[in-house]
């Protein structure tokens, strides 16, 4: 390769990540608690350690009194009606209504799959937040709503790719650099290492991860472009023409096929159980449910037929999603991205990685920064790269110390569940602020590192322990209590990454390794960091 | 159309152009190879054969790829005129194609 086209690479390589690499952090950061949102929803909610049951008890009796009453309120458009599960041990529906008014409603209850008591209602929450803050940064409706969000999480997919392509193009030397770790070096070169190894080793989970996370992110994008471009503005004409019409009602009232029916299918090829229904037209002649099983393959989320909700005869409905070349590269695409095709160990892999490319992509943004502060390039003055530097710090661990503190939110709530959420995003937010100005503050990026870190270990236990202590439920008891393994894993995961973080916190030196050689030789010349 | 929004999409597209001839690489990495792989994808949507739901879907998943090469692109050509003319013509082409074909309804 010549000499200028691998300048422009290495720009390229170097701008993408200083422009977005703060961005990418976030996204990838925010998407390592994403992995664990079953488990989490788990831990938040209280009412959801009860012990799965093989044998629910019949709920067709109370749903349809539920139903009934949600009738009164306008016409039903559609339900999911979910039965138990390991992550949700209970029967619980939800409705969407269009009410006489002309405005929609969401309706949704639960109910005990043993005594069928309705469940407290509980609002979403930390893990909401933290799962739809990685898909969509909770982007406001007032700025455009979620699906601006998820086209900018898939631009930093796009961003990561290209990023990906340009590092490995920029490192002529991949073999030496696979083992090439310079610890007793400086610190710049440290990290210089630390980045190339970690780039590397991890190359092809980081270059799948940021292509389904730009495909996710992007085809919510795509589908209003291409109406616009290609259906003349018609969203819904380009909807139909790539899923189907949905099927329509015909008028004729009916008795509806009765859910126990439906808990007792099986499903035709695998003989897996019905995990959710979801309905269509309830109450007419033409009503269609379709009802999704657990997948024969594990790159898949759910498998789905559609019966007559009358009947229970298979019917077709091109809306539901046919088993086509393209369908099923597709439905790959979230189990890859999330992990969920392989159990806990697979999704703790998946944990260690993204933290890794966390990792990376902070250490690119040091080096350049640092480059600037101690080297000959840049324009700038040196007080606009410290700027830049403890930016980097706050935003990055920022992030971190406000995903941890959540975790204390959840449990100390006290407002009305209407709020909960709002309240999530303010404390996030508010958290996330409050470090990037201690970043400010300080004066030592070093310094101000080490310091979030302690905090957020500190935070993470405070948690585990408030959890036990709030709910009743020490986390010893989770292994021996049915229902409540996944709130024991996720209360001993916060106490042994708390634990690192303050291990890790505590070890390091006191100042920036090279500040202290500096220090010792000229006293006189101590810089400031 | 109305006034105010012509003159906006005028004001737009000038300023494009400027920012073209100015720095032609950087906007093409960040506005012309956007522009052109929707336009380039709208128009294989449309003429490309097989089943429409299916071409959509395969579509979808190479969006992200073919805008990741276009970008890459960019900064790979030597001449920052011939990436600034390459993405403005492949936009261009399929922006006629897109225009010209009647969507399958």
């Amino acid at each position: 390769m010549d000499r200028a086209r691998y300048t422009r690479n290495y720009d390229l390589h170097s701008w993408t990540g200083v422009t977005l690499g703060l961005f990418v952090f976030v996204v990838s950061f925010s998407g390592c608690i994403a992995l664990f949102y079953h488990e989490l929803l788990a831990w938040e909610d209280p009412a959801k350690r009860i012990e799965l049951t093989q044998a629910p008890a019949p709920i067709n009796e109370t749903l349809t009194a539920w139903v009934d009453d949600l009738e009164r309120e306008g016409e039903i458009e559609f339900m999911n009606i979910s039965f138990p599960t390991v992550y949700e041990p209970y029967y619980r529906v939800f409705g969407h209504v269009h009410a006489q008014d002309g405005s929609h409603e969401d309706h949704s209850a639960r109910w005990h799959p043993q005594t069928l008591d309705l469940l407290p209602q509980r609002e979403e929450g930390m893990a909401r937040w933290l799962y739809d803050f990685h898909r969509d940064l909770m982007w406001p409706a007032e700025l455009g709503g979620r699906t601006i969000g998820r086209a900018l999480v898939g631009v930093a997919g796009v961003i990561l790719m290209l990023s990906i392509i340009t590092g490995v193009i920029a490192h002529t030397k991949i073999r030496e650099e696979l083992f090439s770790l310079r610890y007793l070096r400086s610190v710049r070169l440290k990290w210089q290492d630390t980045h190339k190894v970690l780039g590397l080793w991890g190359l092809p989970f980081y270059a799948m991860i940021a292509f389904t996370g730009a495909f996710l992110g992007i085809v919510a994008l795509l589908a209003p472009i291409t109406a616009v471009l290609a259906f003349k503005g018609d969203q819904e004409a380009l909807i139909d023409a790539v899923l189907g019409e949905p099927p329509a009602a015909v008028g004729v009232a009916a008795p509806m096929l009765s859910m126990d029916d439906i808990v007792g299918m099986r499903h035709p090829g695998s003989g897996h159980k019905p995990l959710y229904v979801i309905t269509h037209n309830w109450g007419d002649q033409a009503a269609v449910f379709d009802v999704y099983f657990e997948p024969d393959t594990e790159l898949k989320i759910v498998e789905g037929i559609s019966i007559s909700g009358v009947t229970g005869e298979p019917v077709h409905n091109p809306a539901a999603a046919v088993d086509t070349p393209a369908n099923r590269v597709i439905a790959a695409v979230t189990p890859l991205h999330y992990g969920t095709f392989g159990g806990i160990a697979l999704k703790g892999l998946y944990f260690v990685l993204g933290l890794a490319l966390c990792v990376i992509t902070a250490l690119g943004l040091m080096m350049w920064i640092e480059r600037r502060l101690h080297g000959k390039e840049g324009k700038r003055s040196k007080r606009f790269y410290r700027g830049l530097s403890r930016l980097n710090v706050g935003v990055c661990m920022g992030v971190v110390v406000a995903s941890a503190g959540l975790f204390v939110h959840n449990v100390l709530y006290a407002g009305s569940e209407s709020s909960r959420l709002v309240w999530t995003g303010w404390t996030y937010f508010g958290i996330w602020f409050a470090a990037i100005a201690y970043a400010f503050a300080r004066k030592d990026e070093y310094r101000a590192t080490v310091e979030l870190m302690a905090g957020a270990g500190v935070t993470l236990i405070v948690a585990a322990l408030l959890n036990g202590a709030a709910t009743g439920h020490p986390i010893w008891q989770g292994f021996s209590v049915d229902g409540h393994g996944p709130t024991a894993w996720i209360d001993i995961t916060l106490l042994g990454l708390g634990a690192l973080a303050i291990a890790l916190a505590a070890l390091l030196p006191k100042q920036r390794p090279e500040a202290r050689h500096k220090t010792r030789l000229t006293p006189s010349a101590a810089p400031a960091e | 159309m109305n006034l105010i929004l012509m003159g906006a999409a005028g004001l737009g597209l000038a300023g494009i152009a400027f920012a073209t001839y100015k720095a032609p690489r950087l906007t093409s990495v960040i506005f012309w190879s956007l522009v052109a792989t929707l336009l380039l994808t709208s128009a294989m949507l449309l003429t490309l054969p097989g089943s429409f739901s299916e071409v959509a879907l395969w579509l979808s998943l190479a969006v992200p790829i073919i805008w990741a090469a276009f970008q890459f692109w960019c900064y790979w050509d030597a001449n920052k005129w011939r990436v600034a003319g390459g993405l403005i013509a492949f936009a261009a082409i399929g922006g006629v194609i897109t225009f010209l074909i009647e969507p399958p309804v």
